[in-house]
């Protein structure tokens, strides 16, 4: 409620503008900024003014494409016949002049007749070539990466999804980045409800600046205050493709090299989409693999703790020794030296993740090995634990979500605080909420704990494992898609060979 | 709004009924001293003395087998004097064995147990034993890199898995006391020359130690003892000079009870399969398997039939005779039970199978 009374109050301040109507007052503030060109020519039978913005426009477009046919144009709005580019209109409306004229447009006008405007396209975008995905790398399989213009993400997809069926609509969110935002979906596979949910809440959306795709993340997932991201970022075309043909829906931001894919479950982001480069059985190992890593990370770290400060019943007998002469020198509890350990490693990746890459490196190795050996034999930490922590912080790295990797480094520490307030039970009730919290979730109003609650045996088939593709013969019914069969499961039965 | 109340509701509801589960201590792990094993022995009338041993582990990895001693007339009580001559509290979580005097079981070690059972972090998997001799001084001894609870666990433990003994331990102990029908055995042990030895089976009327069997018996218990079993090994010798050791493949015994809770006969049927180990009498032939088939059974069943009686004689059931009554009948009577067990007659059917005899051709 509070939001939509906000809404109208701006839809107000918006209508009465203290913005003058006439094109001059415009112009005035437009050559403001010393970046604004604008000169007059004289073509045969009149005065043009011509003015753009010198960073945004191409002028080789310029000199080639417009200003040649210039010299031999009669009217102002004979304009969009004579040059030879596709994007040339007439315009009267100043805001759309404006807006036009910052996306690279150039204005023509009579100095005489200031009633139409003309306005030609010769945008550059600067922009880096398609790369190498780095964040989502796979061995196998495509090797391109979103960029930062949304025009080439775009042609990334639909070169992937030759359909007419793939509609792109765009909106422009920010009041002052005014960022385009393509929503993706294929028209009669993705459920409509999905669609509009993803349009409202972008279209409904108060803020000034978009600068990547994370902020609509969390700007538009359905819980906000949670750790767990509630909608995938990719950087693979192949993945964004991929997911559209299962129903989901998918958002591009202009400027951001990552899309968003939604509605999504918890499992998703544990599937790297190498997996499904591979052969069935091995893939599913990995993820059974990621999954066992993601709880082993979680719960390493306050198992130990609990089991030292309050359970030491449950040491093997033959562990028992291993044990306790690495501990026996260490003037610390288990949780001091659990938590020293552990923001020991947490500082490692931040000063790595904030150097040059060279330099992180370097950074990786002295921390690593230098300060590991050093504090075990400076009797600060038992070696046992050194081990343990490595091994769990290793684990939470091979979440294949960047995101989702980082909420699980974070939600260890909860688990660790009670561990030893009061041991065992202490990791129960803090897995219990965990569980609730999850359960609590959803994605774009999907249940984000689905295919297990509530229970769909068919979406099993890709979720902790990944059965053959010749299995998947239905979408996901996560998505509630339109068009439920992805291809004739009997028809794939048939087979011609020799 | 509504989240906050119910978050604090939860949370409130938590430290209402969960107080219980809060009450716990924190016992860092190298703050505590781990009692490994104990020993009983009672020194008078009603006065334990019992003897604690916990690990020392040394910088260097090697372990210190280290004892207490005190005693008192409650055991717990007796852990409380201990704690007195202790840097670090005493607990025993950790306890692996408990070794009972042998006059101390003939006595009876129920009250000795009970604090065992009672206590919730003692597990039921802890190996009891008996002593023939001081536990005090068989404790005080190192015989290992490692203490003697450890020590001593894993001496059982390997016999209990390679199939010398049977399978015992604090619950084996107190199912077999508290059912009707059957009485529990322990194993005897004896220091000697510095190591420790697995003497015999101690067979207890109740919580009594009133009988023993030897090693040499141990096979016929173990295959009559459960109804399925492998891994046993037993040699014979037959004449003057054939000698040969099997080693049981499965073995299978079944009860025949025609009229159960009368005088009338019960049956034994037990059925091996077996391989031969070791054979020192020339070839191995059909025949000669045959015979030996034949020798074997005669020997198990004189043997069976023999340490039976003996049970009967003693009226000690340790193999569980009256537990496979109880459960054929309705009219299961502890007393008259008892009173009729010494006189019925219990035979053995034997049926052996070589199966195997080595790769030698």
């Amino acid at each position: 409620m509070r939001i939509w009374r906000n809404k109208k109050k701006l839809d107000k301040n918006e209508k009465d503008p203290k913005k003058d109507d006439s094109f001059q007052v415009l112009l005035q503030q437009l050559s403001e900024s010393d970046e604004f060109t604008q000169f007059t020519y004289a073509s045969r039978s009149s005065t043009l003014c011509i003015g753009y913005y010198t960073s945004l426009i191409d002028t080789e477009i310029l000199h080639r494409d417009i200003m040649p046919y210039l010299k031999e144009l009669e009217v102002i709005t004979s304009l969009p016949n004579v040059i030879p580019i596709e994007e040339v209109t007439l315009e009267k409306d100043t805001t759309i002049i404006q807006d036009q004229l910052l996306r690279g447009h150039v204005i023509i006008f009579d100095v005489n007749n200031l009633n139409q405007m003309g306005l030609a396209k010769a945008s550059v975008e600067r922009t880096r070539q398609v790369a190498i995905p780095e964040v989502e790398f796979s061995v196998v399989g495509p090797k391109e990466a979103f960029v930062e213009s949304l025009d080439t993400n775009i042609n990334l997809v639909r070169k992937r999804l030759p359909l007419p069926e793939l509609i792109i609509k765009e909106l422009h969110i920010g009041k002052i980045s005014k960022t385009r935002v393509s929503v993706l979906y294929i028209e009669g596979i993705a459920n409509k409800e999905n669609v509009n949910t993803v349009i409202q809440r972008l279209s409904e959306l108060q803020v000034d600046q978009i600068n990547d795709s994370s902020y609509l993340t969390q700007l538009i997932q359905d819980n906000q205050n949670s750790p767990f991201p509630q909608l995938i970022d990719t950087e693979r075309p192949d993945r964004i493709a991929s997911v559209l043909g299962e129903g989901k829906v998918a958002i591009l931001v202009d400027g951001a090299p990552h899309g968003l894919i939604g509605p999504t479950t918890f499992f998703e982001f544990f599937s790297a989409f190498e997996d499904y480069f591979l052969n069935w059985t091995v893939a599913s190992f990995f993820r059974l693999v990621r999954f066992f890593a993601v709880l082993f990370s979680i719960l390493v770290t306050p198992i130990y703790v609990a089991v030292l400060t309050y359970h030491y019943e449950l040491i093997p007998k033959d562990m028992l020794s291993t044990l306790i002469t690495s501990r026996s020198a260490i003037p610390l509890p288990p949780i001091m030296e659990a938590l020293v350990l552990e923001l020991t490693i947490e500082l490692l990746r931040e000063a790595g993740a904030r150097l040059p890459t060279k330099v992180g490196q370097t950074i990786g190795i002295v921390g690593g090995i230098v300060i590991g050996t050093a504090s075990v034999e400076a009797g600060l930490t038992s070696n046992v634990l050194l081990i343990i922590v490595a091994l769990g912080a290793l684990a939470s790295f091979t979440t294949p979500v960047y995101q989702m990797g980082n909420t699980i480094r974070l939600i260890r520490f909860p688990f660790l605080l009670m561990a030893h307030y009061i041991g065992l039970l202490g990791v129960a009730i803090s897995f219990c909420f965990l569980l609730i919290h999850l359960l609590r979730l959803s994605s774009l109003g999907r249940p984000f704990l689905e295919p297990f609650y509530p229970l769909r045996v068919q979406d099993l088939k890709d979720s902790l494992i990944r059965l053959p593709f010749s299995k998947q013969t239905k979408r996901p019914i996560l998505e509630q898609t339109e068009d439920t069969m992805r291809f004739d499961p009997m028809k794939a039965k048939e087979k011609n060979d020799i | 709004m509504r989240r906050v109340p119910n978050f604090l509701i939860l949370c409130l509801t938590m430290l209402l009924f969960l107080s219980g589960c809060m009450n716990i201590k924190a016992r860092v792990l190298d703050d505590i001293q781990l009692a490994t094993a104990a020993g009983y022995e009672y020194i008078d009338e009603d006065k334990i003395e019992l003897t604690a041993v916990f690990p020392n582990f040394q910088p260097d990895k090697s372990v210190k087998n280290e004892t207490l001693v005190a005693s008192s007339i409650l055991s717990k009580e007796v852990r409380d004097k201990l704690s007195l001559q202790s840097e670090k509290p005493l607990v025993s979580g950790k306890l692996e064995v408990t070794l009972y005097e042998k006059k101390t079981a003939e006595r009876g070690i129920k009250d000795l147990l009970d604090t065992l059972e009672r206590d919730p972090s003692v597990g039921s998997n802890v190996y009891l034993a008996v002593v023939d001799g001081s536990p005090k001084e068989l404790l005080n001894k190192q015989y290992g890199n490692m203490d003697n609870g450890i020590f001593l666990s894993n001496l059982i433990e390997q016999n209990i898995e390679s199939g010398l003994i049977h399978k015992t331990n604090l619950h084996q102990f107190s199912y077999k006391y508290y059912a009707e029908g059957i009485d529990p055995m322990l194993p005897i042990i004896e220091q000697k020359n510095g190591k420790i030895n697995l003497k015999a089976i101690g067979l207890f009327d109740e919580d009594k130690l009133v009988d023993q069997i030897e090693e040499k018996m141990y096979f016929y218990l173990k295959i009559l003892l459960n109804r399925k079993g492998e891994n046993d090994t037993h040699a014979i010798q037959l004449g003057e000079k054939t000698k040969l050791s099997i080693f049981n493949i499965s073995s299978k015994r079944k009860y025949h009870i025609p009229k159960p809770m009368t005088n009338s006969e019960i049956t034994v049927k037990v059925k091996l399969k077996s391989m031969i180990r070791e054979y020192n009498d020339g070839e191995l032939t059909d025949r000669k398997i045959k015979e030996l088939e034949k020798a074997f059974e005669e020997d198990i069943k004189r043997n069976s039939e023999e340490m039976i009686k003996q049970f009967q004689e003693k009226e000690i059931d340790p193999l569980g005779i009256g537990e496979e009554v109880r459960s054929r009948t309705r009219n299961w009577n502890k007393e008259k039970w008892e009173e009729i067990y010494p006189d019925i007659k219990i035979s053995v059917q034997v049926t052996m199978d070589i199966i195997q005899s080595g790769i030698v051709e």
